[in-house]
């Protein structure tokens, strides 16, 4: 049965790998993008919600305040923040940054509704408080939602604002697949997440669906979601960057990806007849199945591991219980007949899927024309980083099950 | 046809080529591991041949005591090492288990041909060495009973000869008629047991201790 799990885990990584290398192979380069010139630049508000920023409000609301955008504005949302956030907001209010209160927090989607209903701009652009985008990107996503109409929203890749420990080295592995996946995904239309760290939509498609659901955790995927049902396309711009602050504790990164999994198990549900229906076309049929087989297989991944530690652990016991510790023979005909009864009908199909994965990684590092920073993280994130994902994972079922109150954190 | 259902052939494809490969190395795989039994069941059962003959030839001689006391330990302990490797190894099998049925059988005939020589050494040269039949099988307590076996092994003058009491009860599997046999002849209904000297039983999971108590009082 374990061999049967064991194969099935390989075999449909092995399949998501080369999938997603051939539609690779066929991409086309979105290193280099030009950046578009408007006559009449399209009129934009930045909409930035916060709640409890203090240590980086005022580095975003710089970023956005230099932009040299001509025809922009700024509602920055203080979700009833219990810290030093709106006092250091309310230096930067000016012409250009309209700074809105909410007496008591009501959340994330509520916050950007409120910016939402205070604007009448062309294009908005949510941005997070803990977030920095670049000009060229403004520009660069203006000019393919002007473009295409049929778009409902543009993305940028992301990059973190500082990655100095190794939690946030580690994650900065993670988006540098992420954001090659998203670039793949791009080319498939298939995008399903339209990030808080930046994400362009145009106004009146976002007010024609009702705004943001402030009953959602990830409001953000429930928007893209909902624009697609709506029958609009997503892009995303991988030659410029919006730059966001990581989560810095294993405790903060948990609560994060608790919540994204949880958004996603909510979202997934509400949007169920959207799964496999051919009128959302890859949306539908590829991607939505592809978001729920990952995770049911990062978790046998866990579980497989952890019985084989069981296993082990037990067959150790057996061993103290009878006659104690044992240290384990040495030399070459142990070497010879260990190699022999190693099970390797599953290991050489998981070592050659472990080689196709690591391909992918330098592929999509060598795409982004960089180099690995840290190796110890580049080496976390590619033997164990499935262990932490897949215990955010349980914990976001388990919280599901037992209906545990939902936050913006 | 568009890239995404292009990919998606590819990827099929791949990930088909992947399983064959996979069931193909296993295959070999088996067939490495059965080869390398075969090949020590067969220096082993030369072993003994060799032995029984030299035994039989020598019976009458009066070195015949002197060359059973040199070989019998060193023929015994590459017997319970090859059994050791046999358990290991047929738990692996991906294909088809008969071959690991006739080598398991093989060893059986074996260790039933080197037990009957060690008592008749007994008997012959009035040696007080001690013997064990060990009828196991995959519970705990017999897995426990191994390593307690494995110990003793080590550190006294005592020969194993250990036995899956549990194959018969499988109808599919090609029954072990020594093993059959010897079930019938110790009257053996549960595993662990052990028959000590032939003579006395134990029976259940018996701890170093207890049992180093019970075989060398």
């Amino acid at each position: 049965m374990i061999l049967y799990i064991a194969w099935l885990l390989i075999f449909s990584s092995v399949f998501l790998s080369v999938f997603y290398l051939s539609i690779y192979s066929g991409v086309k380069d979105r290193r280099e993008e030009q950046i578009p010139e408007f006559e009449n630049p399209p009129s934009v508000t930045i909409l930035m919600p916060a709640y409890n920023e203090e240590d980086v409000v005022e580095e975003a609301l710089d970023s956005v305040r230099d932009l040299e955008y001509p025809n922009f504005k700024v509602n920055f949302i203080n979700d009833a923040s219990t810290d030093s956030t709106l006092e250091k907001a309310q230096k930067y209010s000016s012409e250009k940054i309209n700074i809105l209160e909410h007496e008591v927090n009501k959340g994330k989607a509520a916050a950007i509704n409120t910016g939402l209903e205070a604007t009448e701009d062309d294009y908005i652009v949510v941005q997070d408080a803990d977030s920095k985008i670049e000009l060229e990107l403004l520009y660069k996503a203006m000019g393919k939602m002007e473009e295409d109409r049929g778009l409902g929203g543009v993305i940028a890749s992301i990059k973190p604002l500082s990655a100095e420990n190794f939690i946030r080295k580690i994650q900065t592995v993670e988006y540098q697949l992420t954001n090659f996946y998203r670039m793949l995904m791009t080319e498939m239309n298939t995008l399903n997440v339209t990030p808080g760290a930046f994400s362009i939509y145009r106004t009146q498609d976002v007010k024609d669906v009702g705004g943001f659901d402030e009953g959602n955790i990830t409001e953000d995927m429930e928007m893209a979601f909902r624009l697609r049902k709506s029958g609009k396309n997503f892009e995303m711009i991988y030659s410029s960057s919006s730059y966001t602050e990581f989560p810095s504790t294993v405790k903060a990164l948990y609560n994060q990806r608790v919540r994204w999994a949880r958004g996603f198990i909510y979202n997934a549900i509400k949007y169920r007849e959207m799964f496999l229906n051919p009128k959302y076309g890859y949306f539908g049929t590829v991607q939505l199945p592809m978001l729920v087989i990952m995770p049911a297989l990062i978790l046998t991944s866990f579980l497989m591991v952890f019985t084989g530690i069981m296993q082990s652990l037990y067959s150790y016991f057996i061993t103290w219980s009878a006659v104690g510790f044992q240290l384990p023979e040495l030399g070459l005909d142990n070497l010879y007949f260990s190699l022999i009864s190693m099970n390797w009908k599953v290991y050489v199909p998981l070592i050659l899927s472990l080689v196709i994965v690591a391909f992918i990684i330098k592929t999509a590092y060598r795409y982004a024309g960089e180099k690995p920073e840290n190796i110890g993280a580049l080496m976390f994130y590619f033997f164990a980083y499935f262990l932490l994902q897949s215990g955010f994972w349980v914990a976001a079922v388990l919280k599901e099950v037992t209906r545990s109150k939902k936050v913006w954190t | 046809m568009d890239v995404v259902k292009e990919s998606m052939l590819k990827a099929s494809a791949f990930t088909l080529v992947m399983v064959l490969l996979g069931v193909l190395i296993g295959l070999q795989m088996d067939s490495v591991r059965q080869d390398h039994l075969s090949n020590d069941l067969r220096t082993s059962n030369l072993q003994t041949e060799t032995f029984v003959a030299l035994q039989n030839y020598i019976e009458d001689s009066e070195n015949y005591c002197e060359l059973m006391e040199t070989r019998i330990p060193e023929i015994s302990q590459r017997s319970a090492e090859f059994g050791g490797e046999l358990r290991a190894l047929e738990g692996q099998s991906l294909g088809d288990d008969s071959e690991y049925e006739y080598i398991r059988n093989r060893y059986y005939n074996n260790q039933l041909q080197l037990y009957s020589t060690v008592n008749q050494y007994k008997d012959k040269c009035g040696v007080n060495q001690t013997t064990l039949l060990y009828f196991f099988d995959d519970s705990v307590d017999s897995q426990r009973q191994g390593e307690v076996l494995n110990e003793i092994v080590r550190n006294r003058d005592v020969h194993v000869f250990s036995f899956n009491s549990e194959l018969n009860q499988n109808p599919e599997a090609r029954n072990s008629s020594v093993v059959e046999v010897l079930k019938r002849d110790h009257n053996i209904t549960d595993a662990p047991t052990l028959i000590v000297n032939d003579e006395e039983k134990i029976e259940g999971y018996t701890p170093t201790g207890v049992l180093e108590n019970e075989v060398f009082p």
